[in-house]
């Protein structure tokens, strides 16, 4: 954080028409209630006015670096008690200094500065406290803006990720391919054009009805992927292969919606559309302890296939919901081998934080 | 009149063999699953029509017909709307949008039937309309040559400068050269700009191939490429290497 008053002319005047006022003042007293001749009293608020103003200055740092909200109070008043003292010191030794030379031969007035001493220092503590006071001020005013905008940038980036959620739900090459197999098989098959009916429905009633931020069972999510993968079945034949390994119970666990079949779609993109031979895609589910679960998916790709460098939105997208519903990094992990990729979600048994990040 | 299909899903492929059923005229003579299998088909079967899809493994039906010298008639078949420029590009027929039904597709058979008996082409007319509507094209990131009847992907990162051959640019790769029929205009507006600057009417290169530069009578350059060969630099083409570089 830049200091407040000289980071801008304007901070500077302001600071400087401050001090102007307190001077004129400061004067006005001496040369009023005290009867202290008119160029003494100039020189005397003079001098110990821009002393100061410029030792307040420098106040900027202890109070940037004593952060009120991380030290304890004991801490605080210490580090605070010392300073104050330190400037103290340095303001009315420089003062006196100052003011003794110049006017070395005014009795009346050196009696008048050391008399006058305890008024100084009540004076330099009203002053201390008045400036860290400012300083602390525009140090919350400054952490509460970037506070709000933390806030609505995370804001933004849960709605984002919402609405790319909706947005990659329904591939719509995948919904017109899928039409135009049914299309084909209401002639050569009426039969199986039916049972492609029921699924692409069942799969298309079960990503438009649910709510993109509900925990949902594995169970059904894997039922809707299998929708999925029936359709895409018709379409691909022999070409791709597809194969689950859960283990028993991890059927409860509750999962993100719609985050399993994402990722078989992206495995069949890269894997089965770029080959022209048998791709498996594989789907596994295992317990790691007793709280998380691990589901993988794998698919086999040709590595002769060159295709586009991905954009990653289909993934990152999964992760950045991961990391908004958990609360967790490192639960997405993704790996490439020489002939197979590998996607990773640890789903945590609890998602403590989720009614505060979902609602 | 002889047709083939290639398309690499079997139920799409079935709507096109049923629909054909209703043109007694034209002899269906196979289906194919992906481009290389196709271009060998076009080959040897020798077809006057094609209804090809665009998406397909390893090669799509675009960088097929590339590999084609002389292309028997298109009519493409695909889910997505938004290669139909690309497609009249290519100079086909017709362009399907799936599903479609089977007026649709009598529709586009009857053009090629048309097309096929008149052997009327206006490619040069298209051609121009396309390049001012193709105004931000997309970035290859593959391209497709034929050396010697073999068929090679070579993926950009391999690319490393093209020159200008006559009305054929030659592709020097980390796997040999190719000869292609494109133009420098296409490979400048569809390669990456910060990887491969256009330096000389003749020469495209990849700039982190660029060892050094060195002067050339009063206002070119040289430029010399890290595998020794050498490359014209213009003035402009000087400039731009240097807005990319920032030398």
């Amino acid at each position: 954080m830049k200091h407040p008053i000289t980071q801008s002319m304007r901070g500077i005047l302001i600071y400087a028409s401050i001090w102007g006022v307190i001077l004129v003042f400061h004067v006005l007293t001496l040369f009023l209630l005290y009867k202290l001749p008119v160029e003494v009293a100039l020189t005397d608020g003079f001098v110990f006015n821009i002393i100061y103003a410029l030792l307040s200055l420098a106040l900027w740092y202890p109070a940037l670096y004593n952060d009120i909200e991380k030290q304890t109070i004991s801490n605080l008043a210490i580090n605070h008690l010392s300073i104050m003292a330190l400037t103290l010191v340095f303001w009315i030794s420089i003062g006196l200094f100052t003011t003794k030379t110049i006017f070395a031969n005014k009795e009346l007035y050196i009696s008048f500065l050391e008399s006058g001493l305890p008024w100084r220092v009540f004076l330099g503590i009203f002053y201390y406290l008045g400036t860290v006071l400012l300083y602390y001020l525009t140090i919350y005013e400054h952490n509460l803006k970037e506070h709000i905008l933390q806030e609505s940038l995370l804001r933004e980036k849960v709605s984002e990720a919402e609405l790319n959620t909706l947005k990659s739900q329904i591939n719509p090459h995948f919904l017109f391919n899928s039409l135009n197999s049914i299309g084909s098989l209401t002639i050569t098959n009426p039969q199986k054009a039916h049972q492609m009916i029921i699924k692409l429905s069942g799969f298309l009633r079960y990503s438009l009805a649910h709510d993109p931020t509900k925990l949902i069972p594995l169970k059904q999510e894997i039922e809707n992927m299998e929708s999925y993968i029936a359709v895409e079945k018709e379409r691909f034949g022999d070409k791709l292969v597809f194969n689950k390994e859960i283990e028993p119970g991890c059927e409860n666990i509750n999962v993100p919606f719609l985050i399993i079949q994402p990722l078989i779609e992206n495995s069949i993109k890269h894997g089965v559309y770029e080959s022209t031979g048998p791709i498996e895609v594989k789907l596994s589910c295992e317990y790691i302890g007793e709280e998380s679960v691990k589901i993988t998916v794998a698919n086999g790709f040709d590595p002769d296939a060159i295709h586009r460098k991905g954009t990653g939105t289909g993934l990152k997208n999964i992760q950045e919901r991961m990391k908004i519903i958990y609360q967790l990094n490192d639960l997405f992990t993704y790996k490439k081998y020489e002939k197979h990729f590998e996607v990773s979600l640890i789903i945590p048994r609890k998602a403590a934080i989720r009614a505060k990040v979902l609602n | 009149m002889k047709a083939i299909i290639i398309e690499d899903e079997a139920p799409a492929r079935d709507i096109v063999k049923s629909f054909l059923k209703e043109h007694s005229d034209i002899e269906f003579c196979g289906e194919f699953g992906d481009g290389f299998s196709g271009i060998k088909a076009i080959k040897e079967l020798e077809p006057d029509l094609i209804f090809l899809d665009v998406q397909m493994p390893k090669i799509t039906g675009f960088e097929m017909l590339e590999l084609i010298d002389n292309p028997p008639e298109i009519i493409f078949t695909t889910a997505y709307d938004q290669y139909a420029i690309k497609a009249f590009e290519m100079n086909a027929v017709d362009y399907l949008l799936k599903p479609f039904a089977q007026d649709r597709f009598n529709q586009a058979v009857e053009k090629a039937k048309t097309k096929i008996h008149e052997q009327k082409t206006e490619p040069e007319k298209i051609k121009k309309v396309i390049e001012e509507i193709d105004e931000k094209p997309d970035t290859i990131f593959r391209i497709v040559a034929k050396k010697r009847g073999q068929i090679h992907v070579i993926p950009v990162e391999k690319l490393l400068f093209i020159e200008a051959k006559d009305d054929y640019v030659m592709l020097h790769t980390t796997d040999g050269k190719f000869l292609k029929e494109k133009t420098m205009k296409y490979y400048e507006s569809h390669l990456d700009g910060q990887e491969f600057v256009r330096v000389h009417r003749s020469y495209i290169v990849r700039v982190d191939q660029v060892k050094r530069l060195e002067p050339y009578g009063k206002s070119s350059y040289i430029a010399i490429l890290s595998d020794g060969e050498k490359a014209n630099v213009s003035l402009s083409g000087y400039k731009k290497l240097k807005e990319v570089l920032s030398f």
